[in-house]
């Protein structure tokens, strides 16, 4: 009567064959490439980059609400904690195998040491978004009673212990290796060392960790810095970051997430750019002698839309002032052709592949952190310090402007947070770190840069929402009686 | 395999017979005597089965006599006299004695009949004996109507099952559900099983070779079928030879598909100008309200550079401009009353004191449906070869059909050959085989014609802005408009190539042995294999009217292989012991399942000519799987028993092991009902009812049913092996094949058990003329296996378990009367037949979950919703969903409704603090004259979902059908029709038009009758651009009634008198039948769209068309 599934691999395989187990391992990857949206979602659409902006068709209904802080116990956008949990499965699900597998140690110790620091990393996203979540560090095996699947949030700091727990498990399974394959799209022990920065940053900031944690912050990323060189540094052609043809000598990607040919390509953003019907009725550098029809620029654009735009002040902002090509190499605006050429809309030009065999072709991996990153979060930490931030600052500033940049000068603690988070916003631009930047930054900065009509000291005291966390839907809450609202909502 | 009992001679017939006969025998009398011959036969009935009893008699004459126990007669009379025979039950037939001295009469059976017999899995069995709850479709039906599709014959005709259709696609199967079904969506189709062989489903199944279509619908019945007989048994016998002169039959049909048209009136293109201009205008006034400066700015840039056939963007100067909209200019102005051009001289949208002068070319509606619907035909041809004797029988049947749809690009194409024959070896064995094979090719329409509200050209083509440009203004050539879903279908038809085959081959090989007169052994293997592979290409083409060229060319092909046997045996015993009669069948049977799939797909082709893989220049996926292997063995026995007829019980037993279960793997389902012939006791023969009522049969049965339909769904590692924790593939990484866990397991599964009571009663009056078969049900699901919502940190956001209990109760009635029998021959008759069914599901249990009433979603978009109680106010109450003891709420439809619309300032003052949070302004307090008032539940001046309104079910409160046949000679008019009542629809092309979903699609006309400035007498909500007041968004006052009445089938037919087609023809014809039928003519509804069938959203359907066949029956 049995059957055996013919063309399935069941767990027992895993553990009998080093393959399967590594089939397992590179899954996580592709679980971690599947919730890319997510992750971009969440660490820019609540921040002031999309607020209000200009676009050519109708809103995007998920970002709108997160970009106008719409956002209630009725509204609650990301459901089931974005389903991130299933991602957190996977990586579990190696973690609990690896150990009895026969892979040789020394690759079986980096591999996990690679796990440890996605978790750290998946589980900072869901704190700094929720809060309290439930804490989960084992694969379920199978399910039986639904009672028995009820789980509470647990405390912010516990899952802040659980992140830097994984952080130095992360940093001793690597054993002191700092090396990076050829393509930077597996995590590594820099990418531990950063996101110990960022991590020890927030909590020093938002979790009472005072100065001990920005100090730990600092003495991570200075351990980066003292790896700058050969291997590791900016580079000098900002668009250069992104050129999927150029991934294997991009010596400032840190990791990043893998894009490729009839593998997976980076649609996550279509709704950031056009359709071709629209392409044909806007213009790029309208009025000058360069201007030209977007369908002309982008003969094989699809799959585009243009449901999310940046405001006319925004679009002043970063295109007024001196030429940056950080601005070039993120968005171009798009302007009607007609009489006074109306700004109609920007295309996010960051994540647009390139043309091969007669389509467009999304490859550019989408990175997790740069080493822009590291200088960002370095100015960060020493600004928090009371210490001078000016040299990482310029470093951003001299390749964004070229030889001829305004440097830096230390100033106060408030002037220097805002150098810092005035380039961050240029450098970052659909990289999905800007909201998380103001929110690291401290919650004056978070009111500082969002319209207050939307999320402001007092709404955030209504009890009705919106706050600095996303609510749990009315679904989740009735799946789980064990689980409670976020406070604020 | 399948013991035919006899189907027995009623007492009060025999009675009727003896006054026949006795009124013959008198005419007989009378009748003088003169060149006296000797005349003999046999008189049987159609089957070749001798009719003891029958009555000979000659016209005008005393003399008769009756048939022998073996069906013969002897008789004297003239060459010049007239037989009559007669037969209680049949119709009586005249034959001139002529030169003839041997006969053989072939009696054809009267209209039906109770005592009909059914056929009720591993077996038949007279109705008069029959205890459980099964229908039998009247063959009528798939007499002259086109058939490419069995599951249509079903609509309307069968009690209890409710068949939609969703398409009108040509061979598409109709979605049937079986008394409220069994799954918490509603859903639940029948097993359906072709001549002892599980099959998939109705796709492809020759109507011309179906003999009859059975449905088992009660436990007490499909416990014979076990495990996965729940939502019931649709069984269909084909044609068998019968004994008498072997026959050729021929039938041809010649279906016309007339064009359907969308009932929903679009704007013309003055109007939808006009429109888009004010409702950009209207949006541009809210903006303003809002402060809002900068979107206010977008709109008037969105008019004179938008990308939508309303806007008058520079680019649609162009000849090959995307729409013809566009600005008087020097350049221009000779098109200026040009054939195909129109002008209209509108107020600017944002300055009233500037008035545009706007040329354009227009495409009307219908114009514009003629590209994409066309009158297309289908033709069928059938042959069937059959006959019988004492050695065996055998029937061939020969079929070919090829349907254009109305659709341009959809087609269906089938040829198939089914043969079943029959070999008596010896008194005591039978062995006979069936063997079938088909080949269907089927084409969808160029493009998805009704994919999703997002997709599909019925919806999207159909309300294409009329300003769209087809042709190129300056040499009229083709231009593809903007893309294959809202481009110029004269372009797209011919770029997509799609064709799914189907090789199907069945066969089946049974013995049947008598070890003892009472004794048989039964014996039966099947095989079933079935080939899919679906080849599709992309031509080079332009994207666009502008585009470069798109020459990917990409090719794939997909392949399926499923390969089912199934084997069974049994011992039967059947023995009378005096008054007693019983019968045992006892057995076992073992079926196993595979499919492998293998599949492929390339691009870069150099060239349209070679559509496929192997001319792509890159291979970019290639895959192959057995994504399935299901086992399942049982053991099954019945056992009848009655005491004259009079006392009935029928016992059912199976025993089911099923390989998707680990550790609960067996079931045990037992039947059993039981039945009692009142009109046969003695006490009612004596009563003075007797000649009003001919039969009163109450009924009772009780059974149980597993139930697997939930898992087997689709072929997928998560249905086939829900017990076992497998990895699937994922994507490749970074050049890295990749695994991943798709789903949680649950071990502990076990079957899902249904229990079904049955109250059915038959009743006949005055002879069973007129019949009445009642049944009421409770179905109780326990242990439903569905997917349940666990907590999303496991990672996962269901799992599948065995889950509470599902009650579905019912009613259904069906009532055949003879209104005027025919007492002869070609007498004039008229039947008629109606039925309805009524069913409603409740939750009875549900896991526990802490909440109240346990309440829980059942999967996505069926879920539970927040709403205000308007009894309670203030307070929030669940609604939809499952909740325990409560009806299913997965059907119920919960949207805001509106109370009229904002005609005064004062009004607006009033409801100034009323917050909407459906429009999308920074303000959601801005709102205009003309915006709609939304219903407060709560009045607590917020507009939300919970403020929703109970609108309707999706699912029909009462289904059914009824038909008429008049016949008189040879003449047959037959008309069939079938309702749902009692269930709403959205039509989503009225919806996404008034809400401008699209940016710059065509709207109803609807639109004209919106307030505006301009209109102030509108009654209907404001229109405005991108629906940004949220004015349209889904409403009840969007929903619609779907109720419908349709006029499914109208025939007239004549059948040529055969013996004088025998005698012209020297009998070389001896029956020739010629119709012509309408199908789908009408629908009576008040509904808006062209597809009422379905309830809740309605993507704008690809509906039926109306078709007019001819056709023509030959036999020879």
């Amino acid at each position: 009567m049995e059957v055996q599934p013919p063309s399935a691999i069941s767990k027992a395989s895993a553990l009998e064959d080093p393959d399967v187990a590594q089939g397992l391992y590179t899954g996580a990857y592709t679980s971690f490439r599947g919730s890319a949206a997510t992750f971009f979602a969440l660490g820019e659409m609540r921040s002031e980059i999309w607020a209000d902006g200009l676009f050519t068709e109708a809103a995007n209904t998920t970002f709108q609400p997160l970009y106008s802080q719409n956002i209630s116990a009725l509204k609650v956008p990301f459901g089931n904690w974005g389903s991130l949990y299933y991602l957190i499965y996977q990586i579990n699900n190696v973690i609990n195998i690896f150990p009895q597998t026969s892979i040789p140690v020394a690759q079986r110790n980096t591999e996990l040491a690679e796990m440890y620091g996605l978790r750290a990393y998946v589980y900072y996203n869901l704190l700094r978004t929720w809060g309290s979540v439930p804490y989960v560090t084992e694969p379920l095996a199978a399910a039986g009673s639904l009672s028995a699947l009820y789980k509470p949030r647990s405390s912010p700091d516990s899952i802040m212990r659980l992140i830097k727990s994984d952080i130095e498990q992360s940093l001793s399974l690597f054993n002191g290796s700092n090396t990076f394959a050829s393509k930077r799209v597996y995590w590594n022990r820099v990418a531990t060392l950063t996101l110990k920065g960022d991590v020890y940053i927030w909590s020093g900031t938002l979790m009472n960790g005072g100065n001990a944690d920005l100090t730990t912050a600092m003495n991570a990323l200075q351990e980066i810095e003292n790896l700058q060189g050969a291997t590791l540094a900016l580079l000098p052609n900002y668009a250069d970051i992104f050129d999927p043809t150029k991934k294997t000598t991009n010596k400032e990607n840190i990791f990043a997430i893998n894009y490729e040919l009839n593998q997976a390509q980076n649609t996550n953003f279509a709704d950031f750019r056009i359709n071709a019907t629209q392409a044909q009725t806007v213009l790029f550098n309208a009025g000058t002698s360069s201007a030209q029809l977007v369908s002309v620029a982008y003969p094989y654009l699809t799959n585009g839309d243009n449901r999310i735009g940046m405001s006319a002040p925004m679009i002043a902002k970063l295109t007024g002032g001196a030429a940056d090509q950080r601005i070039s190499g993120s968005f171009k605006v798009m302007y009607g052709n007609s009489t006074g050429y109306p700004i109609r809309s920007v295309m996010l030009t960051k994540w647009m592949g390139r043309v091969s065999a007669a389509a467009q072709l999304y490859d550019n991996d989408y990175p997790i952190y740069r080493y822009a990153d590291v200088l960002l979060l370095m100015a960060e930490a020493k600004a928090k310090l009371g210490m001078d931030p000016s040299p990482e600052i310029n470093q951003i500033r001299q390749r964004a402007y070229g030889s001829g940049y305004t440097p830096y000068v230390n100033g106060s603690v408030d002037n220097n947070m805002q150098a810092i988070l005035e380039e961050q916003l240029r450098e970052f631009i659909g990289e999905g770190k800007r909201w998380y930047a103001l929110r690291r930054a401290g919650d004056q900065w978070v009111f500082t840069y969002i319209n207050p009509f939307y999320l402001s000291p007092a709404t955030v005291a209504s009890g009705k929402g919106p706050t600095l966390l996303l609510p749990i839907s009315a679904t989740m809450l009735s799946g789980d009686p064990t689980l409670i609202q976020t406070s604020g909502y | 395999m399948r013991p035919d009992y006899p189907p027995p001679i009623p007492g009060s017939r025999k009675l009727f017979c003896r006054h026949f006969i006795l009124f013959f025998l008198l005419l007989g009398c009378l009748c003088s005597r003169a060149q006296v011959q000797n005349i003999s036969g046999t008189i049987t009935d159609e089957d070749g089965k001798p009719l003891p009893g029958a009555s000979i008699t000659l016209k005008d004459k005393k003399a008769g006599t009756h048939a022998g126990a073996d069906g013969s007669f002897h008789l004297q009379g003239l060459s010049a006299d007239i037989l009559v025979v007669s037969y209680a039950g049949y119709m009586s037939q005249s034959q001139r004695v002529g030169d003839q001295v041997e006969f053989r009469i072939a009696l054809k059976p009267g209209t039906k009949k109770m005592d009909e017999v059914v056929v009720v899995g591993y077996g038949r069995q007279s109705r008069q004996t029959l205890t459980g709850a099964v229908s039998s479709v009247d063959p009528q039906v798939f007499k002259s109507a086109p058939n490419t599709n069995v599951g249509t014959a079903l609509q309307g005709t069968v009690t209890g099952l409710h068949v939609s259709q969703t398409t009108g696609n040509p061979g598409s199967s109709p979605t049937i559900t079986l008394r409220g079904g069994t799954d918490f969506t509603g859903n639940g189709t029948p097993l359906m099983i072709l001549d002892g062989v599980i099959i998939p489903n109705l796709y492809g199944i020759n109507m011309d070779d179906i003999e009859r279509i059975d449905v088992l619908k009660d436990a007490g019945a499909t416990a014979i079928y076990g495990a996965r007989a729940a939502n019931g048994v649709i069984l269909l016998t084909t044609k068998k030879g019968k004994k008498g002169r072997s026959q050729v039959t021929y039938s041809y049909r010649l279906a016309n598909n007339m064009i359907r048209r969308n009932p929903l009136k679009m704007l013309s293109g003055n109007d939808y100008l006009l429109w888009n201009r004010r409702g950009i205008g209207s949006k541009y006034e809210a903006d303003m309200a809002d402060g809002n400066a900068s979107n206010a700015s977008g709109d008037i840039g969105q008019n004179t550079s938008g990308a939508y056939g309303w806007t008058v963007a520079p680019a649609w100067t162009s000849p090959i401009g995307l729409y013809s909209t566009q600005l008087v200019s020097n350049t221009n102005r000779q098109y200026i009353g040009q054939p195909g051009w129109d002008l209209l001289v509108d107020k600017n949208p944002f300055n009233a004191a500037q008035t545009d002068s706007i040329l354009y070319r227009d495409i009307d509606q219908r114009s514009l449906e003629n590209l994409f619907l066309q009158k297309s035909t289908e033709q069928e041809h059938y042959l069937n070869f059959s006959g019988a004797n004492d050695q065996g029988a055998f029937s061939l049947g020969l079929g070919a059909i090829n349907d254009l749809g109305m659709v341009v690009g959809s087609s269906f194409k089938r040829i198939n050959a089914n043969f079943n024959g029959s070999l008596n070896v010896n008194k005591d064995l039978k062995v006979s085989m069936n063997a079938a094979g088909y080949t269907l090719s089927n084409t969808p329409s160029y493009y998805t014609a009704d994919g999703s509200n997002t997709s599909g050209i019925i919806q999207r083509v159909g309300a294409i802005a009329p300003t769209v440009r087809f042709t190129n203004d300056t040499n009229g050539a083709i231009l593809p408009g903007a893309s294959a879903s809202l481009g110029n279908p004269a372009y797209f038809k011919d770029i997509y190539q799609d064709n799914t085959s189907d090789q199907r081959y069945s066969g089946s090989l049974n013995l049947e042995y008598s070890i003892l007169p009472s004794l048989t052994f039964l014996a039966s293997g099947s095989g079933y294999i079935r080939y899919t592979t679906e080849n599709k290409f992309t031509k080079a083409y332009y994207a666009s009217n502008t585009s470069t060229e798109t020459v990917t060319r990409p090719a794939s092909f997909s392949n399926t292989k499923d390969v089912q046997y199934s084997y069974n045996a049994f011992l039967q015993y059947d023995h009378h012991f005096g008054n007693h009669h019983i019968g045992v069948l006892a057995g076992g049977e073992f079926y196993d399942l595979k499919e492998f799939t293998s599949s492929g797909s390339g691009t870069g082709a150099a060239t349209d000519d070679i559509p496929w893989v192997t001319a792509s220049s890159t291979i970019s996926d290639a895959n192959s799987d057995q994504p399935a292997w299901d086992r399942l063995a049982s053991a099954i026995g019945r056992i009848n028993y009655d005491y004259q007829q009079k006392y009935l019980l029928t016992v059912n037993m199976r025993y089911d092991g099923s390989s998707r279960f680990r550790i609960n793997t067996y079931g045990f389902f037992p039947g059993i009902t039981a039945g009692w012939n009142v009109h046969k006791e003695n006490f009612f023969q004596n009563s003075p009812l007797r000649n009003v009522v001919s039969t009163l049969k109450p009924r009772v049965s009780y059974g149980e049913n597993g139930s697997l339909t939930f898992l087997g769904t689709t072929i997928a590692n998560s249905n086939y092996y829900p017990t076992s924790q497998v990895y699937s593939g994922g994507s490749v990484y970074n050049g890295s094949s990749s695994l991943y866990v798709a789903n949680v397991i649950n071990t502990a599964l076990k079957w899902e058990t249904s229990s079904t009571l049955n109250l059915g009663l038959d009743v006949g009056f005055l002879n069973d003329r007129l019949s009445l078969i009642g049944d009421y049900f409770i179905r109780n699901v326990y242990d439903k296996l569905a997917t349940l919502t666990i907590p999303a940190w496991t990672g996962f956001s269901t799992y599948t378990t065995n889950l509470g209990q599902l009650q579905n109760r019912g009613l259904e009635m069906e009532l055949k009367a003879r209104i005027l029998q025919p007492k002869t021959a070609g007498g004039l008759g008229w039947n008629f037949s109606f039925n309805f069914s009524t069913v409603k599901s409740y939750v009875i249990k549900l896991p526990f979950n802490g909440l109240p009433g346990n309440r829980a979603s059942a999967g996505s978009g069926t879920g539970l919703t927040q709403v205000w109680d308007p009894a309670n106010q203030g307070q929030i109450k669940y609604v939809g969903g499952l909740q325990e003891g409560k009806r299913l709420g997965t059907d119920e439809v919960w949207a805001p409704k509106y109370d009229g619309i904002y005609t005064s300032q004062d009004q607006l003052n009033k409801d100034a603090n009323v917050y909407n949070s459906y429009n999308s302004y920074t303000h959601h307090t801005v709102k205009l004259l003309g915006d709609a008032r939304w219903r407060q539940v709560n009045p607590n001046d917020t507009i939300d979902s919970r403020q929703s309104v109970f609108v309707g079910r999706t699912t029909p409160k009462l289904v059914g059908g009824f038909s008429s046949q008049l016949t008189w000679k040879g003449f047959t008019l037959y008309g069939q029709f079938d309702y749902a009542t009692g269930f709403v629809i959205i039509n989503d092309v009225r919806q996404r038009g008034l809400s401008q979903a699209q940016g710059g699609q065509n709207s109803s006309i609807d639109v004209k009758n919106t307030w505006s400035p301009d209109n102030m007498g509108g009654t209907l909500p404001r229109f405005y651009w991108y629906n940004s007041s949220a004015n349209y968004i889904t409403s009840a006052n969007l929903y619609e009634k779907g109720d419908y009445l349709a006029l499914r089938e109208l025939t007239i037919s004549y059948e040529l008198a055969p013996e004088l087609l025998r005698k012209a023809t020297k009998d070389k014809i001896r029956g020739l039948r010629i119709y012509a039928t309408g199908t789908n003519l009408a629908y009576f509804t008040g509904y808006s769209g062209n597809l009422p069938e379905t309830g809740g959203e309605d993507v704008g359907r690809y509906t039926l068309p109306r078709t007019l066949t001819f056709g023509l029956n030959v036999n020879l």
